[in-house]
């Protein structure tokens, strides 16, 4: 009798063990599904900062704009460099607007670029634009390191004729890269002085006279790939350029080559040497 | 329950328990960061397309246009308007002037057409026209179609609003699903199925607002707000609206085509007002969470292979725990019914090998007693039977002696013979009485030893002995080193007139005394020349009432406990008899006693005085 018992005790015992062994596996999943139905019926939202005033208003004055000091265009200048994970964010306070980035771009264009290489302007007349703000950080930096500061706006344009991607600085709205492709018509040509262009581009920025130019291969265009160099301010940034003429040519069913046209296309961007 | 199954319990418990937690945290963790990864890609991709949507409604806002009428035109006639542009309208329309229907070039033109002329009862056109529409022109840029319009004739207003198709063409352009709401919370248009209106109902403008949804294809995250988009409308009295815009608008020109007529109208107007968009879209998390699924499969399969795994291991486990504790209890039960003679004979380092040496020194000293148990036993049993037989025979003696005397009238000889031999064993009970008094006090007291010269000891016990011997005849020869010794005078001497006592009766006619010192041990050895003993008698020859001659014995007053006794004497002085002897030969008896180091200092001191 008490053999039997103790069988009894026993084999309940495993069998508890068991149970409690596979018992968890159930109550691990059923629990785990629980939560997953939970978190499918969640949801929560994130605050954005929104500015003051109408900010989809078009900009059609030019307001007073803020212009970066030389070391804080070093730190823009270098974070730009670092090939690093950017997001995109509303504009926060003190930044452009989506309209004033475009019309920044706009005018850059028009009143900058088009008439350097003899691109009318006219082509910018009907456009279309996308327009995104970029920042490398999420966390909240205050002070001279702000978020702010390293902020930009990838604006692309698109007129009659004309291509363009604007990195403007999200603050200043001054063009830190540009990407412009003219479409040229036979009556058009481009004023092949790359030099001017970078100087006065350089001098845009507001920082002492720069006096360093270069342009590759002793001015001499090569594979009809043109570059050039100017030093901006004291403190090792440069602006680059590089400008090219494009052939295309559409061919016809029957071989024959017709409407041939000429892109001219521009790249221009900051980077800096270390001058140590 | 059985330690095995108290073993196998406690391991599944702490297995299931452990892995059961870990898989839930780990599993638990991985799903909230795989969630809050997915809102952060969807919150981001949700900003990229909300940037879409805003650049496309900023350029697309230069071109809205709105028309005001303030005549109905003949019906049948084919009606071009130019369309002239809107400050601040950078839009796609030229001057261009009287396109008409057919031409090809209509590109930047916008038409009216007549839908549908209706004629009235009374045979004449009915003139009030209620909806004319904008004919589909493509735009030179990124394909997108000028929208549907209406013209309102009886409110004399063109009202048209461009988000429709432009969201429509929007929602092409952007990767994942998307929808626009009115403000009314109507969809515009929807590339998501049942979007719930509360969740419209807590977007904001100035929040990013998400929201899981299980769907059957495994879920998606939605991410709405709310768009302030500026629109250029136009509503209510057109008067007033040419009034506000007049000089804004220039004027379009009404152009018959076939009469050459042209009319002015002054009914271009333009408004600008804030309309307000929910913009959603939908991001998909079926991937992560089929891949969540995965996961806890996995951590199903594993959880099973590990439990199965660890019932085999605890089983193994456990019947290595318990095999040499059940072999143990075996051999405990096999001693309880008597077989002292089992030992556990495997024994590890662990803390059971360590148990197995205690139980088998246990099982040692266990035998031990029982064997020194039973031999007190059948000591003590031996003990009462020779006393009860030594006690028989004086008095078997004296009984009938005793009786005779009572009896019988005997002569004063008889009496004188049957009264000494009552007197004589009654002597030898006496002295079996004092004996058996000395073994049992020598077995109970503790006997101070004292320092005292062996010689002299000797020497006085000599003394003693020497009429005893001279009378029978029997030589004494002592021979003794000088040494000091630790000894109880009394109990020494009784011993040594025990041995000697001994050698007489066992027929000596010369014995030897001699005390030998040998490092720290004083050898005192008394020799004979009597009748000495077998081998085998030699075992037993100190145990009480053993007697080698019992009739010789007997007759010389015997009662075998003298070697008993000059052993136990041996005994407390720190040695013990040991015996030499050869039947016909002689017999010598050995025992040593504890000597004092310093043997010459202390003889010059008082070695003599001590025996004074």
């Amino acid at each position: 009798m008490e053999r039997k018992e103790h069988k009894f005790t026993n084999l309940l015992g495993i069998l508890s063990a068991l149970g409690i062994a596979f018992g968890g596996l159930y109550g691990v999943q059923s629990r785990l599904a629980q939560e997953e139905v939970n978190l499918l019926q969640g949801g929560g939202a994130v605050k954005i900062l929104v500015q003051d005033g109408d900010v989809e208003v078009l900009v059609s004055e030019k307001a007073e704009r803020v212009m970066l000091s030389e070391a804080e265009l070093v730190r823009v200048v270098e974070n730009l460099r670092s090939n690093g994970e950017v997001y995109p964010h509303e504009p926060w306070q003190g930044q452009l607007s989506m309209a004033q980035a475009i019309e920044y771009g706009k005018g850059w264009m028009e009143d900058f670029c088009m008439p350097y290489f003899g691109v009318s302007a006219e082509g910018m007349q009907e456009y279309k634009a996308n327009c995104y703000l970029w920042s490398p950080r999420e966390g909240g930096m205050e002070g001279e390191d702000r978020n702010e500061l390293y902020s930009y706006w990838t604006v692309a344009l698109e007129g009659k004729g004309v291509e363009a991607e604007l990195l403007l600085h999200g603050e200043s709205g001054q063009v830190l890269e540009a990407s412009v492709s003219f479409l040229l018509s036979s009556e058009s040509g481009i004023v092949e002085r790359p030099g001017t262009f970078l100087q006065d581009y350089a001098n845009s920025f507001g920082f002492a006279e720069s006096n360093t130019s270069s342009e590759g291969e002793n001015g001499v265009p090569k594979n009809n790939i043109r570059t050039a160099y100017q030093s901006i301010g004291s403190e090792g940034i440069y602006a680059a350029m590089t400008a090219n003429l494009i052939m295309t040519s559409k061919i016809d069913a029957d071989g024959s080559s017709s409407s041939d046209k000429e892109v001219f296309h521009l790249q221009l961007y900051l980077d800096i040497v270390n001058l140590d | 329950m059985r330690l095995f199954t108290k073993i196998f319990f406690i391991g599944m418990l702490l297995f299931g328990l452990a892995f059961s937690v870990s898989g839930y945290f780990l599993l638990h963790y991985s799903l909230e960061s795989s969630m809050a990864r997915e809102v952060d890609f969807a919150l981001k991709q949700y900003q990229y397309d909300k940037f879409t949507v805003q650049s496309a409604m900023l350029t697309y806002s230069d071109i809205t246009i709105v028309f005001s009428i303030e005549d109905s035109f003949l019906p049948g006639e084919k009606q071009v308007y130019t369309i002239k542009p809107i400050v601040p309208f950078t839009g796609n329309f030229s001057d261009s002037q009287g396109a008409v229907e057919g031409q090809e070039n209509f590109g930047e033109q916008w038409y009216l057409e007549e839908k549908d002329a209706v004629e009235n009862g009374d045979g004449a056109e009915d003139r009030s026209y209620t909806s004319y529409y904008f004919m589909e022109q493509q735009t030179p840029y990124q394909g997108q179609t000028f929208p549907e319009g209406q013209f309102d004739f009886e409110a004399g207003i063109t009202h048209h609003g461009w988000s429709d198709s432009l969201l429509q063409s929007l929602a092409e352009e952007i990767s994942s699903p998307v929808a626009f709401f009115s403000e009314d919370k109507t969809p515009i248009y929807s590339e998501i199925e049942e979007v719930d209106r509360a969740f419209l109902e807590g977007l904001s403008e100035d929040a990013h607002v998400y929201q899981f949804r299980d769907t059957p294809g495994g879920g998606s995250v939605l991410v709405g707000s709310l768009l302030v988009c500026t629109e250029i409308s136009s509503a209510g009295n057109p008067d007033e609206i040419m009034g506000e815009t007049t000089d804004s608008t220039e004027v379009a020109a009404w152009d018959t085509a076939e009469s050459a007529e042209y009319r002015e109208w002054d009914g271009i107007g333009a408004v600008t007002e804030e309309r307000l968009i929910y913009f959603v879209t939908e991001w998909d998390i079926s991937k992560t969470m089929k891949q969540q699924d995965t996961m806890q499969q996995y951590f199903m399969r594993c959880y099973v292979a590990a439990m199965a795994a660890g019932m085999v291991l605890l089983s193994v486990l456990s019947a290595f725990l318990t095999g040499p504790l059940k072999r143990m209890s075996k051999a405990a039960r096999r001693m309880a019914e008597g077989d002292y003679r089992e030992r556990f004979a495997r024994a590890g380092k662990d803390e059971i090998g360590a148990l197995a040496v205690s139980f088998n020194q246990m099982a040692d000293a266990v035998e031990e007693k029982i064997g020194e148990l039973s031999k007190a036993a059948r000591e003590k049993e031996d003990f009462v039977a020779n006393f009860a037989h030594e006690l028989k025979t004086p008095l078997t003696s004296i009984i009938g002696y005793a009786d005779t005397m009572y009896q019988k009238e005997l002569p004063r000889e008889e009496i004188r013979k049957a009264s000494w031999h009552i007197w004589n064993e009654g002597m030898r009970l006496e002295a079996l009485s004092l004996k058996l008094m000395d073994l049992t006090i020598l077995g109970r007291q503790e006997f101070p030893l004292q320092e005292m010269w062996a010689e002299a000891l000797l020497q006085d016990a000599v003394e003693g002995l020497t009429p005893l011997l001279e009378e029978k005849k029997i030589e004494l020869r002592l021979q003794a080193d000088g040494a000091f010794v630790r000894a109880d005078y009394d109990l020494l001497k009784t011993l040594l007139i025990n041995l000697v006592d001994n050698a007489v009766k066992a027929g000596s006619s010369r014995i030897e005394i001699a005390g030998k010192r040998k490092e720290e041990k004083y050898w005192i050895c008394v020799g004979d020349n009597g009748c000495g003993m077998e081998e085998e008698e030699l075992s037993r020859i100190t145990e009480a009432f053993y007697m080698v001659d019992k009739a010789r014995s007997r007759k010389q007053h015997g009662a075998g406990l003298g070697l008993a006794l000059a052993d136990r004497i041996a005994r407390i002085h720190g040695g013990e008899l040991t015996f030499e002897s050869r039947e016909g030969e002689g017999t010598k008896v050995s025992f040593s006693l504890v000597c004092e180091k310093d043997v010459e200092g202390s003889l010059e001191k008082d070695g003599e005085n001590r025996f004074e």
